[in-house]
């Protein structure tokens, strides 16, 4: 008996409530785990995000706009909180106070400590944050999603968005562009589509297998720099002391002395940067790049890691060509943009640079700056053309005007816009062409 | 005069009510006695054996998955579920372990809104509910086929989407334990063989024991399922009988201890005809405590004065207390043999085995 005593814990009197017995959750949200921290390829926190949303069963979008939003509200009513959205991949990845809030709010709601190492928070002040962020589009490897068996475990590591990587450590080839390989014709219906990690939000191909793309292999520097990178984001849960702007100012000016005995004009003619840039970063001034970061480490042969914690350390890196070192960027070198843009001014029909900064994936401002005068030569051509595009047109639609209202006199046929519309199988839309050449068409007849 | 459905009495007022001495309850006011009596439970053998059962059936290392707790209408099912669980919860925070993002216990009543196909959408929305789940309106359950990952088009709060949310939320809350009260009303879904399927479904995707407690038309639904039993258990929640005079005896000392605790001056003398009030209640300790709620509820309509002509009104009718009596005979009839506990090792063959086991007997 003494042994049932101790199950119900009472004495032989005891009370009971009406209330039904419940547990207190005082975390809203699941506490899972992101996947691969503390390694390089730790996961993204919009991707954390995506999948905390799945495991509650509900959109992205939801789980964003009526949970996380009311309390980043809460914290932050300023405009730039009211406007986030999913879409906008740097509030989730970037360095800036909106994020830390954000990171802050999903600690306290899933009870997860350390998702600023999901982030580039931990690089907040000390390295520069232009450029820092890939924006143009989500990239992924197809090597790293066609490893993954099943869709959960698939995830978007935080590697994959930082400005200066453009490969995979792992599998050694450039990144490919997430976006759907399909026809439109081919996309879910929006109310079936799945916004997830790996997972085409347009198609809904696990891996993005909708995506046949030529797989290139990345260079000796890309796989290089991409490793740095990915050391970094390893050392992020273990560098909260050591990540400071000082122990970077330390690191720079201890590497210009070790291995460019002091003078900051042999870092600039060996690297390609400014020397301004160079003392600016060396006194503390601003904030160096990563991109130039890595340029000068391997230069030097140092871990990015050793630089950070202000200690260079030596390392095998593949030797730097001064001539590409500024390539990196646009991963495009200048014989390569004049030959393709050549062959574009040789394009019977002429695009506009924005499509051709789309196609051959070079940003308008780079190329315009790489090649001025080739660059203006296809804007111009191309306003030639466009010109000449809206005359034609404006020219056959007042013939085709002339011709009906013609052929509906000689009908004897009401002359309205219904009858235009019977016979052409047009409409003559308020703002448009076709219905100003009717009118002074029309006008003309009756002046006559 | 308050009737019993109209009480309703928190964790706060319990905690006070423990702190209470004799002289502090009769300066209550009526409204309060009447809470005092509703909350006070009596401990007795048979709360007891089951309890202690139930918590070793539920223990992690033992391999059931579906529990039944059977028993005759008043017994003290829900009492003891609530206790239990009460129990389960104090044990964890004792221990530490009580993890913030987590909901180890969940209990539940099975809703009846009297339609086949929104029942089963009620019950996971109940548990989601119990379990502080986020928009649990806006639920939507992955559809893959062919390599293709979309989602149920914004039918939202459909069956396989709640199903979906209920096995993940049951995962990431690490919920040990799903006990559903009333769950008589799942017979009412349709098939059983059905309803079973759902519920093994339920335990094999997931670490959760469940325990469903109702009255004896729970053990058609435990019994006709093969697969179900391998991995069940039946525990029978029974009543004291008035033909047995050790249940007599303690019947008799439930009755003393309510009495002892009577917050009115003027104190009826229960004692004295318990084997009547067992009689009229069958011998189960819920139903006692109901009679003796209605008869203070008319004790204290009259300023405190004791009338034993209360008990006719507080007792139940001869026809309903029959009926009661009929069901819950059969329904012992029914489970004799097939609870927990009732195995083939049961007194000759167990003593055997014993000796046996000492090497004092052998076969030859």
């Amino acid at each position: 008996m003494s042994e049932i005593n101790s199950v119900l814990d009472v004495s032989d009197v005891f009370f009971e409530s009406s209330e039904r017995p419940t547990f207190n959750v005082s975390n809203l949200l699941y506490c899972i785990e992101p996947r691969g921290i503390g390694t390089g390829l730790c996961e993204s926190l919009k991707s954390y995000i995506y999948r905390l949303a799945d495991e509650h069963r509900v959109s992205s979008l939801l789980l964003y706009d009526e949970v996380i939003k009311e309390f980043l509200s809460e914290r932050n009513n300023a405009w730039e909180t009211r406007i986030i959205t999913l879409s906008k991949n740097g509030a989730f990845i970037s360095p800036s106070p909106i994020t830390k809030n954000i990171v802050e709010i999903l600690s306290c709601l899933t009870g997860m400590g350390g998702l600023e190492c999901c982030t580039m928070q931990p690089l907040k002040n000390i390295v520069a944050n232009r450029n820092l962020i890939y924006y143009e589009s989500e990239r992924h490897c197809p090597l790293c999603f066609q490893e993954k068996k099943e869709f959960y475990e698939l995830y978007t590591p935080l590697l994959w968005q930082f400005g200066c990587i453009s490969v995979c450590p792992i599998h050694r080839i450039r990144l490919v562009l997430s976006k759907c390989g399909k026809e439109s014709k081919q996309h879910l219906p929006s109310a079936y589509r799945k916004i997830y990690p790996g997972v085409c939000s347009k198609c809904g191909s696990i891996g993005y297998r909708c995506i046949d793309e030529t797989l290139i292999a990345a260079s000796e520097t890309e796989v290089w720099r991409s490793l740095q990178v990915s050391k970094m984001i390893e050392q992020f849960p273990h560098m909260h002391g050591s990540l400071t702007r000082q122990n970077l100012i330390d690191g720079i000016n201890k590497l210009i002395c070790m291995y460019f005995n002091g003078v900051k004009k042999i870092v600039s003619q060996r690297t390609g940067i400014d020397t301004a840039s160079i003392t600016h970063w060396s006194l503390g001034r601003n904030a160096p790049n990563l991109d130039h970061l890595l340029t000068i480490c391997q230069t030097a042969s140092v871990s990015l890691v050793s630089l950070i914690n202000g200690a260079p350390v030596e390392c095998d890196s593949p030797v730097i060509d001064i001539n590409t070192v500024k390539e990196y960027k646009n991963c495009i070198s200048c014989d390569k943009l004049t030959q393709l843009l050549l062959s574009e001014l040789q394009r019977t029909t002429p695009l506009s640079l924005k499509a051709i900064s789309k196609n051959i994936r070079v940003s308008q401002p780079t190329m315009t700056s790489k090649l001025p005068d080739l660059t203006s030569m296809i804007v111009d051509r191309f306003k030639v053309h466009r010109a000449m595009e809206i005359q034609l047109r404006q020219d056959s639609e007042r013939q085709l005007v002339k011709e009906t209202i013609d052929s509906l006199i000689a009908n004897k046929l009401p002359v309205t816009g219904r009858m235009f519309r019977t016979i052409t199988g047009r409409t003559l839309h308020t703002s448009g062409n076709l219905r100003k050449f009717f009118l002074e068409e029309v006008e003309l007849l009756k002046a006559s | 005069m308050i009737t019993t459905n109209e009480i309703t009495v928190t964790n706060d007022e319990i905690e006070v009510f423990a702190k209470l001495s004799h002289t502090d309850v009769l300066a209550l006011t009526n409204e309060m006695k009447m809470k005092y009596l509703y909350s006070l439970q009596v401990k007795h053998k048979k709360l007891e054996r089951v309890a202690s059962d139930l918590m070793e059936l539920i223990s992690p290392f033992n391999e059931t998955k579906i529990l039944f707790v059977i028993g005759a209408t008043g017994v003290g099912k829900t009492t003891l579920s609530k206790r239990v669980i009460r129990v389960l919860v104090e044990n964890l925070e004792k221990k530490g372990g009580n993890d913030p993002s987590t909901v180890p216990f969940i209990f539940m009543p099975a809703p009846a809104n009297g339609e086949k196909s929104l029942s089963w959408i009620s019950i996971y929305e109940t548990a989601l509910i119990q379990s502080n789940e986020i928009l649990i309106n806006k639920k939507q359950a992955n559809i893959i086929k062919n390599g293709i990952m979309s989602v149920q088009p914004k039918r939202y709060k459909n069956l396989p989407a709640l199903r979906d949310a209920l096995d993940s939320m049951l995962k990431n809350r690490k919920v040990r334990v799903l006990a559903i009260d009333e769950a008589y009303h799942l017979l009412r879904f349709g098939d059983k063989s059905a309803v079973m399927d759902t519920l093994k479904s339920i335990v094999d995707n997931n670490p959760v024991k469940l325990i469903l407690l109702g009255s004896y038309d729970l053990f058609d639904l435990a019994s006709d399922y093969a697969q179900v039993s391998r991995r069940a258990e039946i525990l029978h929640f029974e009543r004291y009988h008035i033909e047995i005079a050790k249940d007599l005896q303690t019947f008799k000392s439930v009755v003393c201890k309510i009495q002892q605790n009577w917050p009115c001056q003027d104190i009826p003398g229960f004692d004295r005809i318990s084997k009547e009030l067992m009689q009229a209640t069958l011998g189960c300790i819920g139903l006692l405590k109901a009679l003796m709620l209605r008869a203070l509820s008319m004790q204290l309509k009259n300023s405190g004065k004791w009338d034993p002509k209360y008990l006719t009104k507080a007792a139940k009718s001869l026809k309903l207390i029959e009926s009661i009596k009929s069901e819950t005979e059969s329904g012992e009839a029914k489970v004799a043999g097939a609870t927990y506990g009732e195995s083939i090792f049961s007194d000759e063959l167990l003593k055997r085995v014993i000796s046996k086991m000492n090497g004092e007997v052998t076969d030859e």
